[in-house]
């Protein structure tokens, strides 16, 4: 029920959007703008550069709308375009020796312990989130179609079909590379 | 200690820490990681890997200041139309205008030049003289600049 009622809004939504209705494409940026920030800081790692790269996606989508075939999901199509933005904008910057940077924080914490969920002390509060930011500078070091793998899965918890389908790749190559990204990963913490 | 399960490899923990294997599959890992603290272990450590990128990630992208996103692309995307709109009408702007009608004038006064010169075809001038016999015809010519003389012979 849900399900259709989102369907008849989505549909309305691009209909109103290839009209050119201001305020359709105003409801569109709010429902997925954190959505498509998500991928884009999954893939980047950097916040002023996602932000670009999904501005750069809704202008894409607004002046791109009348192509939209609504064969697959509006969030699909979207997802699909942030996804190729964040690939070229990383080339782009790739040109310019500005991508690879290691942040200075993560260097002098490759021997963490991460705390239990049940002992929430101020200790393990602070070695949790010294966990998370040790995953996030080894993240930034996995290849870059390992990193797409592993985004859409982890944040926005695609199937390996689904993202076999979004990246037109196989399933079996979408579950080797989601294998070695946590492979890579585990090493990387562990070292 | 071991540090590696000798039954099930860490690509089968990968699938299994996605929901990605069959009920049945699942169920015999499940199991399995119940009496397996190598498995039980590998898969929590992905698990925990996933939840930490997730939680940091949802962190950083709160601190984004979204509040114009929305106002932003649609300033670009009038930037973007006007600058085609201008790209248009400074393409047909009268300075253009006169340029485009000053290259066609010359155009079209070139091709009345040249129109008007004779057309300066090479080859004889004049016959100077021709026989037409039963069996064939004989004619002679001669060029107009290098006055070669051409003999031009048929048969009938």
């Amino acid at each position: 029920m849900t399900s259709n009622t989102d369907n008849i809004e989505e549909n309305d939504l691009v209909l109103r959007l290839k009209q050119g209705q201001e305020w359709a494409f105003n409801i569109l940026v709010n429902k997925y703008q954190n959505m498509l920030l998500k991928i884009a800081y999954g893939i980047t790692l950097d916040r002023e550069e996602s932000l670009e790269i999904v501005q750069d996606v809704f202008v894409s989508v607004y002046k791109n709308i009348k192509t939209f075939r609504q064969d697959a999901s509006l969030s699909g199509w979207l997802r699909k375009i942030t996804i190729n933005t964040c690939l070229n904008w990383k080339r782009k910057w790739k040109r310019r020796f500005r991508w690879s940077h290691q942040s200075i924080e993560a260097k002098d914490e490759t021997k963490l312990l991460r705390g239990s969920k049940d002992d929430k002390n101020p200790e393990t509060i602070y070695r949790e989130k010294q966990f998370e930011q040790l995953v996030m500078s080894n993240i930034k070091k996995l290849p870059e179609k390992i990193r797409v793998v592993f985004v859409l899965n982890t944040l926005e918890g695609l199937s390996y079909d689904e993202i076999a389908r979004h990246l037109n790749i196989k399933k079996g190559t979408v579950s080797s590379r989601l294998h070695h990204a946590r492979k890579l990963l585990l090493e990387s913490i562990k070292d | 200690m071991k540090k590696t399960c000798t039954t099930y490899d860490k690509k089968i923990i990968s699938e299994f820490v996605d929901n990605e294997l069959s009920s049945e599959e699942n169920k015999k890992i499940s199991e399995h990681i119940k009496t397996c603290p190598i498995c039980k272990n590998i898969s929590e450590e992905y698990i925990q890997m996933s939840n930490a990128f997730v939680q940091r990630t949802s962190i950083e992208v709160e601190k984004i200041n979204t509040g114009s996103l929305g106002e932003n692309v649609l300033k670009q995307i009038k930037r973007k139309e006007n600058g085609f709109s201008k790209k248009v009408f400074d393409y047909f702007s009268p300075k253009l205008y006169l340029k485009i009608a000053s290259l066609v004038a010359i155009m079209v006064v070139s091709l009345i030049y040249f129109q008007a010169q004779p057309v300066n075809i090479i080859g004889p001038s004049a016959i100077v003289n021709s026989v037409d016999g039963n069996a064939s015809s004989i004619m002679i010519l001669e060029t107009e600049k290098s006055k070669h003389t051409i003999i031009w012979f048929s048969e009938t």
